[in-house]
């Protein structure tokens, strides 16, 4: 019984001071949606105006992991760029955005607005190679996915965030 | 006192109305959209056999033969279109270089009919002739070969812009596609158009970016009629011409941005001059930027001078005559 009580004891004390962490962690994650943990690989010249690349993206389990690979793909295209491709250049460069504009990428981001602009490419299925259990509560995977560029460049440059190439003249 | 109050607010509402046209017509004011042109290389010409030799003083000179090139070549037709309508679709519609071609073509067919009344026909010098070539402020010169191994083929694609201002190389996307045992070599070239396009007009962004912060740079040469009455070294008010030319330059520059490379007695040679981009809310361009040196020295040394421009990007101001 004392045993128990102690248990009890400790797991209150861990998840109180948890608790704060991970907010706080989930909290910085949202806001920081310009540091991906992601990785990017190029694949080809997709049709006009795409660009296809595998995204290898991190999550607690499978699924996850592959839900993160579509918003990871978009930040990918925007911020980091795709080395290799024909998108090597970052869109946007992160330490230019202004306040109203991190609330734009952030609205983009939390309101699935990205979805737009990313497919997953074939019929989803992800290569058994392309899965890897880092540890018990991490996964990564690798999934090839279609990032439609020059739709969202063009999102983008509407929104004032990207200059186009005959803006000022 | 009635009369005087209200013509002061009337007075007062013009100054208003004049400030907000005036703030309106700055907000609109803009850049001259450089114009661009896709070009096959000479290099390529000369491979393809689209080129003509002509005799310069004894010395053979090759030439690109852009009419015969747009004629025969149907892949060279499908570069271009495929560049251009990319271009446009990024908000940046090119200059067709077979239109422009045939534009040239009429404008001297009319030109050689034109006669006035009384028989006069047009005057025209061999510099205008020689001038009457089809240009763009930023040449994209194209060049590519068809790699072969084997089955295999493969595309290497040479992209460069030309500022034809400074001559300088603005932006270049340079690559070899992958190979391919199946596609034809329009599908190798279209397809390396998609992979290297981005990447060239993200370099072209920088060179406006550039111009935007800096402006637009050009050359600048002062060469003097031996029928002027002095040189580049005479004193005017106490002060060499040279010099005073040189602090014109500068403060017409965009934070004095400029070089002068040679300046003896007779010319002077400034490179790399910034002009800016608009002023007084017009666009400027080298010869209007030019003109106003030319102005400027008339109306304070009355010294006349003509201006003769060299391509879009550099001047010549003659100091002497008109």
């Amino acid at each position: 019984m004392k045993t128990i009580r102690i248990i009890l004891a400790v797991a209150f004390l861990v998840g109180l001071t948890a608790t704060p962490a991970t907010a706080q962690r989930k909290k910085k994650q949202k806001e920081d949606f310009t540091v991906g943990n992601y990785e990017v690989q190029f694949v080809r010249t997709g049709l006009e105006g795409t660009t296809l690349f595998k995204i290898f993206s991190y999550g607690k389990n499978y699924e996850t992991a592959l839900e993160n690979a579509k918003p990871d793909a978009v930040k990918a295209v925007i911020f980091k760029g795709i080395p290799g491709s024909d998108s090597s250049r970052p869109m946007v460069r992160e330490y230019d955005l202004s306040a109203s504009q991190r609330q734009f990428f952030e609205e983009f981001f939390s309101n699935k607005y990205y979805l737009n602009f990313v497919t997953i490419s074939g019929d989803g299925s992800v290569d058994p190679q392309d899965v890897i259990r880092i540890k018990r509560n991490e996964y990564k995977v690798g999934v090839v996915v279609s990032v439609h560029k020059n739709d969202l460049r063009k999102y983008l440059e509407q929104a004032g965030l990207v200059r186009g190439l005959g803006a000022g003249f | 006192m009635i009369f005087k109050k209200n013509r002061h607010i009337q007075v007062s509402f013009f100054l208003a109305l004049l400030f907000v046209v005036g703030s309106a017509t700055a907000s609109y004011a803009q850049a001259k959209k450089p114009t661009i042109m896709v070009v096959p290389s000479l290099n390529w010409c000369d491979q393809n056999g689209f080129t003509y030799e002509y005799d310069a003083q004894g010395r053979k000179q090759i030439m690109p033969d852009y009419d015969l090139a747009m004629a025969k070549s149907t892949e060279l037709k499908l570069v271009i279109a495929k560049i251009a309508g990319m271009m446009g679709e990024r908000g940046f519609p090119l200059k067709d270089l077979e239109a422009t071609l045939q534009s040239v073509k009429n404008l001297t067919a009319e030109d050689m009919v034109t006669t006035s009344r009384s028989g006069a026909e047009l005057r025209e010098s061999p510099l205008d002739q020689l001038r009457r070539v089809a240009s763009a402020d930023i040449i994209m010169e194209l060049t590519w070969s068809v790699n072969v191994r084997g089955p295999f083929q493969s595309v290497s694609f040479i992209l460069r812009a030309l500022d034809a201002y400074t001559n300088k190389q603005v932006a270049e996307s340079v690559g070899t596609g992958p190979e391919n045992a199946s596609a034809t070599v329009p599908v190798l070239l279209e397809t390396a158009v998609l992979a290297n396009l981005d990447n060239f007009n993200n370099r072209l962004q920088d060179h406006f970016d550039d111009m935007f912060t800096y402006g637009r740079e050009v050359a600048l040469r002062i060469a003097v009629f031996d029928s002027f009455d002095g040189d580049l070294d005479s004193d005017y008010n106490g002060e060499y011409l040279s010099d005073i030319i040189e602090d014109w330059v500068y403060d017409n520059t965009i934070q004095g941005r400029f070089s002068l490379s040679n300046a003896t007695e007779n010319v002077m040679t400034f490179e790399q001059v910034r002009i800016p981009l608009y002023l007084n809310d017009r666009a400027l361009d080298t010869r209007t930027w030019s003109r106003n040196l030319s102005t400027f020295l008339r109306r304070n040394y009355s010294i006349d001078s003509r201006v003769v421009m060299r391509g879009l990007g550099q001047a010549t101001v003659i100091i002497g005559e008109r």
